[in-house]
């Protein structure tokens, strides 16, 4: 078929090449230039700008490791880089605890309500952030939600600050906005498992209880850790969530990579830390895709 | 093979899905330590019946007894009935060794105890060194086994086997075949064993059960079943075999007339009281198997067709010889004759006698 | 191919009307939405004969990228404040004003007048920008909760308000005005030792905020849900005026060290075209009638009739450019991430 097409390219009077022949030449030319340009030439971008530093607001072009050495020896940012760390790896722990539940009911549902309840749980992903994060923070305020539904029940007798304006409030923001990415690889792991496994072990004598925990928690494990991985990179990354929920508090390794573009013009230093940043999270995807891989060894 | 010797009892058991009914009234006793094959076309309810049997689905209808005491809402994992998936259903993530342990050590069987039992499981399936391997290292055959062994090692009083042998090759399921029958004549262990491969079931049965349509169309050993079939469907189930369509005549209680095309036929009636009892003109068919037929004017029978040979076929062992009756030239028969270094005798075209005795020649309604 | 040249063609047909609509009759003015209304844009052609094309912006780097791009030759007049305008002359992209030709400015405001009293205005004696527009950034308190009313910003650092204040996310204006509490004379140009006192005072703030908002609406809608007395509010007029319209009860306080104030002023590019039409247009614009409708209609003060953003006697403290952006900002970073 395309031989004959390249024939009727030959004898066709005009001189250029057939189109047919140059169609295969612009796919591949935009299935890599669509990647490489949106996504290696930035990070490409970045990685220079790090070894070049600032001198009263203009950049010198001048290669250096200042900014790196800065990084690790300044007593600022070691501490809130450790920080933001741990506080992201209890959002992906929290997230995990609260989607696993959600999405083992949803396996449980059959047919046509599994996915209607699946995008349900989804839709909240279509709305803006931002306004996510403001709604969240009148529900954890000092008047919100959350303190007036406490005061009403009689638990507390004056509104409870222990759930905004601090890293609560940010673990807490950023648990709720991640569990829908969570859910999905979670779903997506359980549903994988064949209904046949289970009627094996229940065939063996196991209880429900012993099977959920002797063959689906272990089968789901790919799953749950690159769910985890996910909600990681989500909440590290993020910087709108600590400013506006974490109060005086709230200042995490997003908050210094983002005053080093908006306030301090300091690009090759952001570029630094931002080169940091994306070192962590390609080590924080590659851990919750090794249970992923070694998967084709035990299946 | 009196009432103690039965294990499972399933009394006018039904299952249906809405209006689509599986199984109609199926009435199946399964005894203890026979390897009793369930034999049928697809979607003719075989596996329904195992699955009914192992609790992964409950019964429309019936009662399904366990030593009197019906189990239709006993959980699976109570009842005392292992089973060897079609899929083999093994687990992932466990090793071997976590594989075939697995019934010990959800109850709690100390693990001493769990890991001799193991080793014993798979020396019995010839696994012994691959304890420490996962299903994704292992053969078609060894996961086979591996399957196998985590059936036994909880000592189940019955092992439902789903096709387990559908996904292996020629060879190895006949090593499997002679395997599995090896090991169950060594445990003693009833086996209900579900196929759609007539070979299969001959190979290994104590008594087979043939399914059509939801329905037990005949219950018997191979030999009956292959020889003596009671319907129409379960005759012609079994590879090739010659029905000649004709009316009941008379009876003298071991052998009776069936009037065809092809003229009279004596058939055995012995063992088939229903057959014996039939009115007379009833439609039946007069069954006799190719091999059973002798070809030549000399051979000894109460039944001599008149043939024009059309084919000749030779399939290694034996030679299958197609003819037209010259008294029907509707009706067709076969036989089947040893094959002959030489190469067979007969040529298309030539006039022969088929002979059958009216011992191996029986009767099914129509 | 031809389709490519059409395209060419129609942008550059477009490219030309846009030229000569900018004809020397036209007056090019750079300014932020509020400060060239259309009516008085109409009002002024009438009176004057000349066309105005008015480009808005969004952003001080705007101005700067438009201004540098085509080296003050796309605009004649535009909208800087004190703190940037340095940089403009430092560039020369700017020219002084002759005050001769705007008369207007004699009648401004008594503050106003000596434009040799507000640094950043004027470069060896002569005049580079002419004030239009302002606003302090004072101290907004729930009436309510705070009494008596306060008169300094150190009441920000008033322990019994521990957790009720709201203050702003940006270094630079926070190392300013708590040099003015601690009666620094010059609060955009410290000293070593001055940043290490006022950076021990920022993390003492610190300890007694709620939180750092960035954007009025941020303010309000932590106002709502939280028990806040205390906002330093950098939006000054505007951020009061839209708390009290949902009613808070709320007051202004310009503090008595002093109130950083931003101030907007007219410039006149190196490129101008029409020397005269661009004077005219200052003129025009520093009138009674359009000072109390641009306060009317912006919130902010002007520098011709007197508003409710500054009263005679309030002090306020032009904004310039600081000695170190970048050190007040990694000092900032060091302050939040203080435990």
């Amino acid at each position: 078929m395309s031989s004959r097409v390249a024939d009727a390219g030959v004898e066709a009077p005009a001189a250029h090449p057939s189109p047919s022949r140059l169609v295969p030449w612009f796919a591949a030319l935009a299935a890599y230039a669509v990647p490489i340009w949106f996504v290696l030439a930035p990070m490409a971008l970045f990685l220079g700008y790090s070894f070049f530093s600032v001198d009263k607001g203009n950049i010198v072009f001048t290669p250096t490791v200042a900014n790196y050495v800065r990084f690790f020896t300044d007593p600022v940012f070691l501490p809130i880089f450790w920080r933001t760390c741990l506080l992201c790896l209890a959002v992906a722990v929290l997230c995990v605890l609260f989607a696993f539940p959600v999405a083992y009911f949803l396996t449980t549902l059959r047919g046509r309500r599994r996915y209607v309840l699946l995008v349900l749980l989804l839709v909240p992903l279509l709305m803006s952030y931002v306004i996510k994060i403001y709604a969240v923070r009148s529900i954890l305020g000092g008047n919100g939600m959350l303190n007036r539904a406490l005061l009403a029940t009689g638990l507390i007798d004056k509104p409870s600050m222990l759930f905004v304006f601090n890293l609560n409030a940010v673990l807490l923001t950023l648990t709720v906005l991640l569990i829908p990415f969570a859910v999905l690889p979670i779903f997506l792991s359980l549903e994988r498992i064949p209904k046949a496994l289970r009627h094996a072990s229940a065939d063996l004598g196991a209880s429900n209880a012993q099977t959920f925990w002797r063959v689906t928690v272990p089968l789901s494990l790919p799953g749950t850790l690159s769910a985890m991985s996910f909600v990681f990179v989500l909440a590290i990354g993020d910087f709108l969530t600590p400013q506006m929920v974490g109060g005086q508090s709230g200042f995490t390794f997003g908050r210094i990579i983002y005053s080093q573009f908006g306030t301090a013009f300091n690009w090759p230093f952001g570029a630094a830390l931002s080169v940091i940043l994306a070192a962590v999270v390609i080590i924080a995807i590659r851990l919750g895709g090794r249970v992923e891989s070694s998967r084709g060894r035990i299946q | 093979m009196n009432e103690a010797g039965v294990l499972l009892k399933l009394r006018s058991v039904s299952k249906s899905y809405g209006a689509t009914a599986i199984l109609h009234d199926i009435d199946l006793d399964v005894r203890d330590g026979e390897f009793i094959t369930i034999l049928g076309p697809s979607g003719s309810g075989k596996t329904t019946i195992l699955r009914l049997i192992g609790g992964f689905t409950k019964p429309s209808g019936g009662e399904i007894l366990l030593d009197g005491r019906d189990i239709a809402a006993m959980p699976i994992n109570q009842r005392p009935f292992n089973t060897v998936f079609q899929d083999y259903a093994l687990f992932p993530h466990l090793t071997v060794e976590g594989n075939v342990g697995y019934g010990l050590a959800v109850r709690g069987t100390p693990r001493a105890e769990i890991a001799k039992r193991v080793a014993d499981a798979l020396e019995l399936v010839q696994l012994g060194p691959l304890g420490k391997r996962f299903p994704a290292q292992l053969s078609g055959g060894q996961r086979q086994r591996v399957a196998l062994a985590r059936a036994i090692i909880c000592r189940p009083r019955l092992i439902l086997l789903d096709e387990p042998l559908a996904a292996l090759d020629v060879e190895l399921r006949r090593h499997m075949q002679s395997f599995l029958k090896s090991i169950q004549t060594e445990i003693r262990t009833t086996f209900l064993f579900v196929t759609h491969d007539q070979e299969e079931a001959i190979a290994m049965a104590d008594r087979i059960c043939v399914m059509n349509g939801g329905r037990i169309q005949q219950i018997g050993s191979p030999h009956e079943v292959y020889y003596r079939p009671s319907c129409e469907f379960v005759a012609k189930f079994f590879g090739e075999n010659n029905l000649i369509p004709g009316t009941l005549g008379p009876t003298d209680g071991k052998t009776r007339s069936i009037d065809t095309a092809a003229g009279r036929v004596i058939c055995a009636v012995d063992g088939q009281p229903d057959m014996a009892a039939a009115p007379e003109g009833s439609p039946a068919f007069a069954v006799c198997r190719p091999e059973a037929v002798t070809i030549g004017d000399d051979a000894a029978g109460e039944n001599r067709f008149p043939v024009s040979i059309g084919q000749v076929a030779f399939a290694g062992a034996s030679t299958m010889a197609t003819a037209t009756a010259l008294d029907d030239p509707g009706l067709s028969l076969k036989a089947r004759m040893p094959s002959r270094p030489g190469g067979a005798s007969l040529r298309p075209g030539d006039t022969v006698t088929f002979v059958v005795p009216a011992s191996t020649c029986r009767l099914v309604p129509a | 191919m031809i389709g490519f040249k059409h395209v060419l063609g129609a942008a550059a047909l477009a490219a030309g009307l846009w030229a000569s609509s900018a004809s020397a009759e036209t007056l090019r003015v750079l300014a932020w939405e509020g400060y060239a209304d259309p009516d008085w844009v109409k009002d002024f052609t009438k009176e004057t004969g000349i066309d105005v094309d008015v480009v808005f912006i969004g952003s001080d780097d705007e101005i700067w990228a438009k201004i540098k791009g085509s080296e003050g030759k796309d605009f004649d007049v535009m909208a800087v404040n004190t703190a940037q305008l340095q940089r403009y002359i430092d560039a020369s992209l700017v020219k002084p004003w002759d005050l001769s030709k705007i008369p207007n400015q004699k009648d401004v405001l008594p503050r106003f007048r000596d434009l040799s009293a507000i640094k950043g205005m004027t470069r060896d004696g002569k005049v580079y920008g002419i004030p239009f527009c302002f606003d302090s950034i004072g101290l907004i308190y729930d009436t309510d909760k705070v009494k008596p009313a306060p008169t300094s910003m150190t009441v920000l650092w008033d322990p019994q308000y521990q957790g009720k204040v709201l203050a702003y996310d940006n270094g630079e204006h926070n190392f300013s005005f708590t040099a003015l509490t601690e009666g620094i004379e010059n609060p955009f140009h410290l000293t070593d030792e001055q940043f290490a006192k006022i950076k021990d005072k920022l993390v003492d703030l610190k300890r007694n905020t709620l939180s750092f908002y960035t954007t009025a609406d941020e303010a309000m809608q932590i106002y709502h849900n939280n028990d806040v007395a205390l906002i330093w509010a950098n939006y000054g007029q505007q951020q009061l005026k839209a708390l009290q319209k949902v009613g808070a009860h709320v007051a202004y306080v310009a503090p008595e060290e002093g109130s950083l104030s931003w101030l907007d002023n007219w410039a006149m590019t190196s490129g101008v075209k029409d020397q005269a039409a661009a004077e005219k247009w200052v003129n025009f614009l520093l009138d009674k009638k359009i000072g109390a409708q641009l306060s009317e209609r912006t919130g902010f003060g002007n520098t011709v009739t007197a508003s409710s953003n500054a009263s005679d006697g309030d002090k306020l403290v032009w904004l310039e450019s600081v000695e170190d952006p970048l050190k007040r900002s990694d000092l900032w970073n060091e302050i939040k991430a203080a435990p």
